[in-house]
């Protein structure tokens, strides 16, 4: 990774990641696996009646609603930060979003922007672990 | 389904992995993975509010007309068969009549026998 676009793509890259980790993804993508085997244990119970059952399954409607929203905009808020990040490199260091885009897309600069991320990942972590300390 | 069934697929899944021409549509496990997740969600939200609006709702009037019907069919047994219930009640409120009847031979054949 060489040039103005490897570095906008960088820049991009890390703003994505932590814009993911602080969306707060983890807990939503939890309850939407789980609301599978929820609804089916809920459905199959011989200790709750009919009408207990569909309170309960309308508010399951409503709960499992609302967590797609959430993940569909987290995930939208995401793209759109990674987008502003490879349209901020494009006004302010005239690097067009275009050629960021295809080194986004290449080989090099996937396994790039992977080993990046990951060492980002790892560096933060260290850094939490020392201002726990 | 077995290798006899599969055999015949295998070169033409060979030749469309060959001749298939670049898609330049990347979609990484982030975006890949939440795409799927949203559309899970989707699905599920869909199957609840059947479950929840449409199937419980249809259970509970089925099972007040089955109610009801089970309630009606004493009462219209009752009310299509009121003639035994007048014939027990007159027998019950007026015995004498039913054995007044053989009494008026017997009586006739005795004043006849005392007539003779």
């Amino acid at each position: 990774m060489t040039g103005a676009p490897d570095l906008v793509l960088l820049v991009a890259g890390i703003v994505a990641y932590e814009t993911l980790v602080r969306a707060g993804l983890g807990p939503v993508a939890g309850r939407l696996a789980r609301v599978g085997a929820d609804a089916r244990r809920t459905m199959t119970s011989t200790e709750l009646d009919d009408d207990e059952k569909e309170r309960l399954v309308r508010r399951m409607t409503g709960t499992t609603l609302a967590d797609t929203l959430r993940l569909a905009f987290r995930l939208a808020l995401v793209g759109a930060a990674c987008a502003l990040a490879i349209w901020a490199g494009s006004a302010l260091a005239g690097v067009p979003a275009e050629r960021t885009v295809a080194r986004a897309a290449s080989l090099p600069g996937l396994l790039g922007l992977t080993v990046a991320i990951a060492c980002w990942a790892a560096l933060r972590r260290l850094l939490a672990r020392r201002s726990a300390r | 389904m077995n290798t006899k069934t599969l055999a015949p697929l295998l070169p033409a899944a060979a030749l469309a992995l060959v001749a298939s021409a670049p898609a330049h549509a990347y979609i990484g496990p982030g975006v890949g993975l939440g795409v799927v997740g949203t559309v899970f969600g989707i699905v599920a939200t869909l199957a609840l509010a059947i479950f929840g609006f449409l199937w419980y709702p249809a259970k509970r009037l089925l099972a007040k007309r089955r109610a009801a019907g089970a309630a009606e069919a004493p009462a219209a047994r009752t009310a299509s068969a009121p003639e035994p219930a007048p014939a027990l009640e007159s027998a019950a409120a007026d015995p004498a009549p039913a054995p007044a009847a053989p009494t008026a031979p017997v009586d006739a054949r005795s004043s006849e026998r005392d007539g003779a």
